[in-house]
């Protein structure tokens, strides 16, 4: 193949980044040459399932218990949404125009999880969290941070391992009873201390103490000290 | 307020057994329809958790990954249509290429397993340098700019090689008679 113009851009789509002209005058000569559209989605089956097979965080398993990790999220935004419900219908709490919270909760995390314009799920969650720091504020006494606990599972990435966000930030994956339970880990100089096993590419266990909160449906650990474990 | 974790139910589990089984071909075709490469196990998960909501709508006399490749080009279309400032797809003027070309050729499943198997056979022809080349690019996250530094070359000298490495591995795919689908 000697189309300089194509190979060019390919080359830039799969190694480099192309700037807004390049972009349109290589969709353009995708254009004019339809027979180099087959051969470029060619080369992105066959580069994307090699770097399944060369990356890691990218095998089969670690997508597998990524999976689980999402699906167990909606899980405990569904049991946090209970539990607010729960606190909400108590006769001894002052109730009223707050009867309707855990709904709106879920209504929020489940529009984060469906193909639906972002903005909607972001007013959503935006509401979502109006809602829940004016409960905070009318006097629910119990939600100070929780018990201090220690944990102890893998160290993971948020990036890497459960492709949550665009940048590293530190958790701890905790198998127990069959299930993982996800711990967001604040970035304070406690976990800074301890960075290396949450960047590493091979499964390091971790030790971890601090208090636990929910922030979205996700397990918060404010960790006091985080160690390795032999 | 702590959350109890919930043990996994048996649906989970097996519907986690066919996560396994269709994820690279999966993964694959999301990357096909022009996902960006970083984005494309995000996508991905985010077909399997939109399956399994759904998961009673599915015929189950029917081709399970076709419904999810459905459901993939659903996803892919909506996050087009998306004004989002930070996509999680290619160009967009190559994406619509990709999606309508998608439309017009209708994708079979791909055969991950076989292809992965052809491509490990031609790579391993490879010269020693190329196949240590083309190992680090895809088994780290770094980009071919910070490669090339660790590597000691230019960055589009590189690129160029890596170019070269694609068309060889891809042209000896085509050789060994694989059909590289679509």
């Amino acid at each position: 193949m000697t189309d300089e113009i194509y190979e060019r851009g390919l080359s830039q789509l799969l190694d480099g980044e192309m700037t807004p002209a390049e972009e349109a005058a290589f969709a353009a000569h995708l254009r004019d040459h339809p027979e180099l559209i087959r051969d470029l989605r060619q080369h992105l089956v066959l580069w994307e399932l090699w770097s399944q097979q060369q990356a890691p965080e990218r095998s089969a398993q670690a997508f597998a218990d990524s999976w689980q990790t999402r699906l167990a999220a909606e899980g405990n935004a569904e049991a946090f949404c209970r539990a607010v419900e729960a606190r909400v219908a108590a006769p001894d709490q002052p109730a009223g125009r707050l009867t309707n919270l855990g709904e709106t909760v879920r209504r929020a995390l489940r529009s984060l999880w469906l193909p639906r314009p972002r903005w909607a799920a972001l007013a959503s969650a935006a509401a979502a969290l109006v809602l829940v720091v004016g409960y905070l504020l009318v006097g629910a006494a119990s939600t100070s941070a929780g018990p201090i606990v220690t944990i102890e599972g893998e160290a993971i990435c948020t990036r890497c391992i459960l492709h949550e966000t665009h940048d590293c930030r530190p958790a701890v994956r905790v198998a127990a009873g069959g299930t993982a339970q996800i711990y967001y880990l604040s970035e304070n100089p406690a976990v800074k201390q301890c960075h290396a096993p949450f960047c590493s590419k091979e499964p390091v266990r971790v030790r971890a103490t601090g208090t636990t909160s929910v922030d979205h449906g996700h397990l918060r650990l404010e960790a006091t000290a985080v160690a390795r474990t032999p | 307020m702590p959350i109890e974790p919930h043990p996994i139910p048996a649906e989970v589990e097996s519907f986690g057994a066919l996560v396994r089984e269709h994820q690279a071909g999966l993964r694959a075709f999301i990357r096909m329809l022009g996902a960006d490469a970083a984005s494309v196990d995000d996508l991905a998960q985010e077909v399997f958790l939109v399956a399994w909501r759904r998961l009673a709508d599915f015929d189950s006399g029917t081709d399970f990954g076709k419904w999810l490749r459905g459901i993939a080009r659903h996803l892919v279309t909506n996050e087009r249509r998306k004004e989002a400032r930070r996509s999680r797809l290619l160009p967009f003027a190559v994406t619509d290429l990709l999606l309508h070309q998608a439309d017009h050729d209708p994708a079979e499943s791909v055969d991950a397993r076989r292809l992965v198997s052809v491509m490990q056979e031609c790579v391993a022809q490879l010269p020693s340098r190329q196949r240590e080349v083309l190992q680090r690019r895809y088994a780290s996250s770094e980009n071919a700019t910070a490669l090339a530094r660790e590597l000691r070359m230019r960055a589009d000298t590189l690129r160029q090689m890596l170019l070269r490495i694609r068309v060889v591995v891809k042209d000896c795919i085509q050789r060994k008679t694989v059909e590289v689908r679509p």
